[in-house]
């Protein structure tokens, strides 16, 4: 039985043999699926308070694999990750409020107005590398937060703005703990997706060939600046879309925590520790580090986010190249020591 | 073979726990002499030293009422026993722990610091079913929701700059004529300059200037260089402690010398304010939920005088602000709801709030059908010799407002 789907495409009708130790190719579909069924499964056993709490893993998930796409395949570290999240947030704002568009209408606009943005920024700021262009990026997320801090007459400022939930004045009703569970479950899933193709394409091999080396890869024929371009575009719609989601389900937002830089750095360490550059890694370490991070903030009132950082620099130390490269390396070399890890990695 | 095994026991998984189950909410928290309330608190990040300033008020409340034997239920005394949560100053982190209280069967609760988490936790208390007595959240916007399950021991948002205009207003002499107003550009801080200035307007001052900078700042030159040609008699602030001392410093940089002063609602009654300033500080007015000089008594803490000896026994002598006393006083207002309602049902904590009228150490509690207390007034002080000093309304105040208060 441990044979590929993959022999279909020989169109000889034979089965191709998979190497041993290989897995088949229908394998991680099928553990996409049957986690997202589980999430299903686990809705019908939370209270309506830790539904809200998972809902929040899922939207860092969603964050984490669209920082991964030009963070990790690409190698780009984009600092004002937290930038399309604002804008995808606040365009939805804007378009509900001001526009009095149902959500479902400004949902997907907030994902392109994310998208095409980043693509218009991206090709000025792609040719940076490096820490030129993380700062840049940064730079960028600091003046969208001024700008939507400075046009109080459409974003309410500091002050901060109310999307109309209920009653029948509301573009669309809020959702509650359980209709935005299922959306960020949703999105979350549709985040997996994309990436899982993305890595599986031609685009994922040309985002990888220009992490390795970009000059290489121009000369192998690659529209690199096209390939930058998509990466950084899908990587803004996924980060905008959760923004969008998220703002209705805060319902009254602010610059100050949309704009939050310590979420461009959750995103940052979760893909870094679970595994740069792959599909399962973010997942894994966006819920590795928010179900810890919740654990210690209920059970460490004052010390939480000492602990959770002292937790964080050994599994950088530990792990450097993150869980998910690590199992995959230590079970290609039998070899499970993290000493031997450590060595390996050493600076 | 092994995938198709494991793959196999993860969908049986999955569908198991899809089929059964249910949802809904513990039915009780706490012992059976117990009162348990919840506090979402910002006990790290941006507010954690206010956070903290409002956790010493709640425990004082606690332990006064344990000493006492309790809260009385019916025939039972329960003890007070609050559980605390770190919000990390977010509002987002504030509603997740009051949903989280309420999945304990936790439907009192204490409110967190700051008016924008106090927003965020209100709307999920109304959902919920819970109540929560608000010690720090005075933005009017929330109150303006159509909730009635929120509580505010404090003085709203209105009334900050707005005392300090009706103390200039009487005893200002001379009278200056023309105000110009700073202010931070949060919610709160704008509600306060807005409803400030409308109040000058309205006891006839002209309001030359309102000019807005951004929240948390230490540079306030701009806006103090748009208001300087404009030669305003009082220039008030509307402010956090921080803006409240850059203005003073940048104003004397700048040449900006108002002929009345300075007035900068909650600054200048935190130490830090004259203990930066020195001689700079003197002669500012601010304004202030409470001191020691506030009127009222209850059973509990005693007078203002006693909550000041209290709090000085349980923290090592130092004396006590506002936010430690606001936050006593939101506690103690849960604590006579639930005695006046002989129950810790929700609804019927609620009801006894709605129609609470209980005078405090703090000033009356007494809440609007919004849930607003405006029974209770603001004070205005003075930096007088180094220290802030009590001198509107003119009932409580220590002494006369020296005028004009440009200081030396």
């Amino acid at each position: 039985m441990e044979t590929s789907t993959a022999a279909a495409g020989t169109g000889q009708g034979e089965k191709a043999p998979v190497p041993r130790g290989r897995r088949p190719a229908w394998l991680p579909w099928a553990v996409g699926a049957v986690a997202v069924l589980a999430c299903l499964g686990l809705q019908s056993q939370l209270y309506s308070g830790q539904e809200r709490t998972v809902t929040t893993v899922f939207m860092f998930v969603t964050l984490a694999v669209g920082w991964n796409l030009i963070g990790g395949f690409t190698g780009y570290a984009c600092f004002g990750q937290v930038g399309f999240f604002g804008l995808g947030a606040y365009t939805t704002v804007v378009l509900m409020v001001h526009g009095d568009l149902s959500f479902w209408v400004a949902w997907p606009i907030s994902a392109v107005v994310a998208a095409v943005f980043a693509a218009a920024i991206g090709l000025p700021l792609l040719r940076l590398k490096g820490h030129y262009f993380a700062v840049a990026t940064l730079g960028v997320a600091e003046g969208l937060r001024e700008l939507v801090t400075n046009v109080p007459r459409w974003t309410g400022g500091g002050a901060g703005i109310t999307i109309p939930s209920t009653g029948a004045k509301a573009p669309t009703l809020w959702l509650g703990n359980d209709g935005f569970y299922l959306l960020f479950l949703g999105l979350g899933a549709v985040s997996a997706l994309v990436a899982a193709l993305i890595s599986r394409g031609r685009t994922g091999y040309a985002l990888r060939a220009i992490n390795q080396d970009e000059d290489a890869a121009a000369a192998l024929g690659i529209n690199t600046t096209w390939a930058k371009t998509v990466a950084f575009g899908m990587s803004a719609a996924l980060t905008g879309a959760a923004g969008s989601a998220y703002a209705f389900q805060q319902v009254t937002i602010y610059p100050e925590r949309l704009f939050d830089v310590n979420i461009t750095v959750l995103m940052v360490v979760m893909v870094v520790i679970g595994g740069s550059g792959t599909v399962s890694g973010p997942i894994l370490g966006a819920l590795g580090i928010a179900v810890v991070s919740e654990y210690l903030r209920q059970h460490f009132a004052q010390w939480h986010s000492f602990t959770l950082g002292v937790l964080i620099i050994v599994a950088v130390i530990l792990l450097p190249q993150g869980l998910v490269n690590f199992v995959r390396d230590a079970v290609r070399m039998r070899d499970f020591s993290l000493l031997s890890n450590v060595r390996r990695y050493r600076l | 073979m092994h995938t198709r095994k494991a793959a196999a026991l993860v969908t049986a998984v999955a569908l198991v726990a899809a089929g059964c189950g249910s949802k809904g909410e513990h039915k009780a928290s706490g012992g059976g002499d117990t009162l348990q309330i919840g506090a979402s608190l910002s006990l790290t990040g941006s507010l954690a030293r206010e956070g903290g300033l409002t956790k010493e008020g709640y425990e004082l409340c606690r332990q006064a009422v344990n000493a006492k034997g309790g809260v009385p239920v019916g025939s039972k005394k329960l003890k007070l026993d609050i559980k605390y949560q770190d919000d990390t100053s977010k509002p987002d982190t504030a509603a997740q722990l009051v949903d989280q209280f309420n999945d304990k069967g936790v439907k009192l609760i204490l409110g967190p610091y700051g008016s924008a988490t106090t927003e965020a936790a209100a709307a999920v208390i109304e959902r919920n079913g819970q109540v929560m007595a608000d010690s720090s959240g005075a933005d009017d916007k929330i109150f303006q929701k159509g909730y009635r399950r929120t509580f505010a021991a404090l003085s709203p948002a209105h009334s900050y700059a707005a005392s300090m205009v009706q103390a200039i207003n009487e005893m200002a002499k001379p009278k200056p004529s023309t105000m110009a107003f700073l202010s931070a550009d949060d919610g709160f801080s704008k509600t306060v300059a807005e409803s400030g200035a409308e109040e000058a307007r309205r006891l006839g001052f002209k309001v030359v200037a309102t000019e807005y900078f951004p929240s948390g700042t230490s540079d306030v030159s701009s806006a103090l260089t748009k208001v300087k040609p404009m030669k305003p008699d009082v220039i008030i602030g509307s402010v956090h402690v921080a803006e409240g001392i850059a203005i003073i410093k940048q104003a004397r940089e700048l040449g900006v010398r108002p002929a009345g002063g300075f007035a900068e609602t909650v600054a200048p009654p935190t130490p830090d304010f004259a203990k930066s300033l020195g001689a700079d500080a003197e002669g500012v007015l601010g304004s202030t939920q409470w001191t020691d000089t506030t009127t009222g008594k209850d059973k509990w803490i005693g007078s203002a005088k006693d909550y000041a000896t209290a709090f000085k026994a349980a923290y090592g002598g130092r004396a006590p602000e506002y936010h430690g006393a606001e936050a006593t006083a939101a506690c103690l207002a849960l604590v006579f709801a639930v005695e006046k309602a002989g129950s810790t049902d929700a609804d019927k904590v609620r009801d006894a709030l709605a129609g609470l009228n209980e005078p405090t150490f703090f000033g009356p509690l007494k809440f609007t059908a919004q849930g607003q207390n405006l029974t209770k007034k603001m004070q205005v002080v003075q930096i007088q010799k180094g220290r802030p000093v009590s001198v509107w309304p003119k009932d409580v105040a220590e002494a006369p407002m020296v005028w004009p208060g440009t200081g030396k």
